[in-house]
């Protein structure tokens, strides 16, 4: 038994630092959200659904805006939707101990939408299961936490990715591969084609606008909340408008009510250019970060 | 609990050192700490099914004491047809039911007339078939008075709650297994070495092998209505590898958990792709299953003997019955028909037991004629591998008509896609080495006894790192479904 156990353990403390190797690996380029939880706690946040991590570069905004340090914490629409699994986790994220920074909440009608009968059934909201859901760690490197539970694909990844993304530093999600224009096109087909579908299954939920108020209120403490709708490509908002009509007029009266700003850019769309319809290029990107760093800048001061 | 998930790679550790540093003097411990580890593993799961495995240890414990003391054969029988009646009726509640109401309601609409019979809605609990199975063939051999009935209760729980083959087999019996419940174990260098090493190989099986094939498989048999014939057949192959690595890799993790803990189970596959006809494709693959169905039915329907009408009927009736027995689908019954069909030429010509041996054994390459023979044998396992995977037989039929169609001549989709070659580069691995280890009880035995320290630990580390790399992670096994 001596033996057997010595041998064991020799073995097993080999195995476990290759794997705590791997581990230390990992980094922005192992997939779209594991560096988000690598990084310290955070005092001014961008967040939404993938619009959103594809569209700021929270540098750009850092640069304009000198007294700023934010971070983009936005994920995809089917984890990061408005919700309680989101509000928990931006408040493990959220460095409360600094006041005066800025938060930019995006949305659209998908975060404010679930695939269930009952939109309002907390039970049934997508993100429930998902990382954002079970990770209660979000500020550890390595966050070992998130590749035991939340790491979908293989580890062999975190050594060897032909991603075409990575996530920077500031949590923004870039695109790092040439993309031509006409595979962009059909790809804005497919996402066209793919939100057509999603229109079908997915309603309204009052529910997730209460925590969007919700999350608006538990930020407002730590400075000033901006609500953000992202420029989409005109077949997509076609899409959107005719999922919910009203969208646009909704942001405006709880933006009002909540007495905050409403930052809309879908009237603005040919200004930008996009890798599938809505998410956009970095040059895009940067542009747009620019943009909203001239005009939250006057409403900063 | 899975297997191949965070709770089982603490847990084995776990009670492992519990079990040989707690309780290492005293049987009845080492006993107690099993059955309680085993019903923690199993309730991990659901832990209102305990009631269910204890009802079933209970009926049979009860029934092999009644056996015992009644000399009336009358009596006796009653006896043994209240443990099937028991036993089958659990299983039939839970996992045919449904199956068998809505074929009756199917069968009167044909006549014009309507009924309607509720489904039930209840969850199939996990190896069900497995320890009822288990369960029953210990009354069966009390009641042949094949087996002195227990009278240590505690050992009879352990018998057919014990964790490494509680969900998934192999299907032990209990003139196997429960004598070693009775003694006490002592700990075992190499039986502990040699299990640790079928457990890795079953692990690199399942989650290497089998969960990078699946993804693919479902993907293919998803979308078969707009895949060609020969992505179609590349998913039959690919399925037949998951099924391989999935089941006989459950095995292999399960006989070498088994080892750890001083046990010794019964080979439950023996390198079946290499067989050479398909007789010896079932005397290979879930061996435990096709020779429990062989001495507990097939025999006592009258096996070999009597007119060649008569075992042909007995041949019929145990593929079908063993393919029922994987699932309450028409497709399960159709696979089992198909293995039949496959079955009787070679009963017919008196070559069911022409390969008794392993393919090629003492040599290092298959002659040409064995080569064609385990390539043939393969073929067909595959294809009739259609029918299991399928939801239904008309989907099974169109899957077929894709198949042999002229889009059969084309380049399958997905090929060069890498995820697709490390699938294909890993099957390669799995069946060279399962060449190489062929004449051995499992795979990594051959490794153990023809290389050096140096380089069979170098081989063992590889094999970790590659299934922590390459290795998907807490996928279920397909075998808990039945």
């Amino acid at each position: 038994m001596k033996r057997f156990l010595i041998k064991i353990t020799i073995f097993g403390v080999v195995i476990l630092s290759s794997m705590l190797l791997v581990f230390l690996n990992a980094d922005g380029k192992s997939d779209p959200f594991y560096k988000k939880f690598t990084t310290s706690k955070q005092s001014s946040l961008f967040l939404g659904s993938s619009r959103v991590a594809h569209g700021i570069i929270p540098s750009v905004i850092n640069n304009e805006l000198k007294e700023i340090k934010s971070y983009n914490y936005a994920f995809t629409y089917n984890t990061s939707g408005y919700g309680p699994t989101y509000l928990n986790s931006i408040k493990r994220k959220l460095d409360t101990t600094v006041k005066d920074q800025i938060f930019i909440l995006g949305v659209n009608p998908w975060a404010l939408s679930n695939n269930s009968e009952d939109p309002n059934d907390l039970d049934l909201f997508l993100e429930k299961n998902s990382f954002l859901g079970t990770l209660t760690t979000v500020n550890s490197n390595p966050n070992f936490n998130y590749l035991i539970h939340n790491y979908s694909e293989p580890y062999i990844k975190i050594l060897y990715n032909r991603t075409p993304f990575i996530v920077d530093d500031d949590g923004y999600l870039k695109l790092i591969l040439p993309l031509t224009a006409k595979r962009a096109l059909e790809k804005e087909q497919e996402s066209i084609a793919n939100f057509t579908e999603v229109s079908n299954d997915y309603l309204f939920s009052t529910l997730r606008l209460s925590y969007l108020k919700e999350t608006i209120l538990y930020l407002k403490p730590y400075g000033d909340v901006y609500v953000l709708r992202m420029p989409i490509g005109k077949g997509l908002f076609n899409v959107e408008k005719e999922f919910m009509p009203n969208f646009d007029e909704m942001m405006h009266d709880l933006t009002s009510e909540m007495n905050i700003s409403y930052l809309n850019f879908t009237n603005e769309v040919n200004d930008y250019h996009y890798i599938d319809g809505h998410h956009l290029f970095p040059e895009s990107a940067n542009k747009l970060s620019l943009e909203i760093a001239t005009r939250i800048k006057p409403l900063n001061q | 609990m899975l297997f191949n998930s965070l709770e089982f790679a603490i847990f084995l550790p776990f009670i492992f050192l519990l079990y040989w540093f707690i309780a290492p003097k005293r049987v009845k411990f080492q006993n107690i700490l099993i059955l309680i580890s085993s019903y923690v593993f199993y309730g991990w799961w659901d832990w209102r099914f305990l009631f269910l495995i204890l009802f079933s240890s209970i009926v049979d414990y009860a029934i092999g004491l009644q056996l015992q003391k009644t000399t009336q054969e009358r009596q006796r029988k009653q006896l043994l047809w209240l443990s099937i009646l028991v036993n089958i009726g659990v299983l039939a509640l839970f996992k045919y039911y449904n199956f068998f109401a809505q074929n009756f309601v199917e069968a009167f609409t044909l006549f014009g007339k309507s009924i309607s019979l509720d489904s039930l809605d209840i969850i199939l609990p996990v190896g069900i078939s497995f320890y009822t199975f288990q369960s029953l063939s210990y009354s069966i051999d009390v009641y042949r008075r094949k087996l002195e009935p227990t009278k240590d209760w505690l050992s009879f729980l352990c018998y057919v709650s014990f964790f490494p083959q509680l969900v998934a087999g192999p299907i032990e019996r209990a003139k196997n297994l429960l004598p070693q419940f009775y003694e006490l174990r002592k700990f075992n260098y190499k039986q502990a070495t040699d299990g640790i090493r079928q457990m890795l190989w079953g692990f690199f099986k399942k989650m290497v092998v089998a969960d990078n094939c699946a993804r693919y498989v479902t993907l293919i048999f998803d979308g078969a209505d707009d895949l060609s014939g020969s992505t179609l057949l590349l998913g039959a192959v690919l399925f037949s590898f998951q099924i391989y690595g999935d089941f006989s890799g459950y095995s292999d993790i399960a006989i070498g958990s088994a080892k750890l803990f001083g046990f010794n189970f019964k080979q439950n596959f023996a390198v079946p792709y290499f067989s050479r006809n398909i007789a010896e494709f079932w005397r290979r693959w879930h061996i435990s299953l096709s020779t429990w169905f062989r001495d507990y039915l097939y025999i006592p329907l009258g096996g070999n003997r009597g007119s060649k009408i008569h075992v042909l009927r007995n041949i019929f009736i145990i593929f079908i019955v063993s393919g029922f027995w994987h699932g309450a689908n028409w497709t399960f019954i159709f696979w089992g028909f198909l293995h039949a069909l496959f079955f009787v030429p070679l009963f017919l010509f008196k070559a069911n037991r022409k390969y008794l041996n392993v393919a090629s054994q003492g040599r290092f390459l298959p002659k040409p004629k064995e080569l064609l023979s385990i390539l043939y044998t393969f073929t067909i396992v595959t294809l009739a591998w259609v029918f299991f995977r399928a939801e239904s037989l008309s989907e099974a039929f169109a899957y077929f008509k894709t198949i042999f169609s002229a889009s059969l001549i084309s380049k399958p989709a997905f090929i060069f896609e890498p995820k697709m070659v490390i699938s294909l580069f890993f099957i390669g691995v799995l069946l060279c080495l399962d060449w190489l280890g062929r004449e051995n009880n499992h795979t990594l035995e051959h490794i153990n006894k023809r290389f050096s320290k140096p380089i069979r630990y170098t081989f063992y580390y590889l094999l970790v790192m590659i299934i922590f790399l390459f290795g998907v992670r807490d996928q279920t096994f397909i075998y808990f479904q039945f």
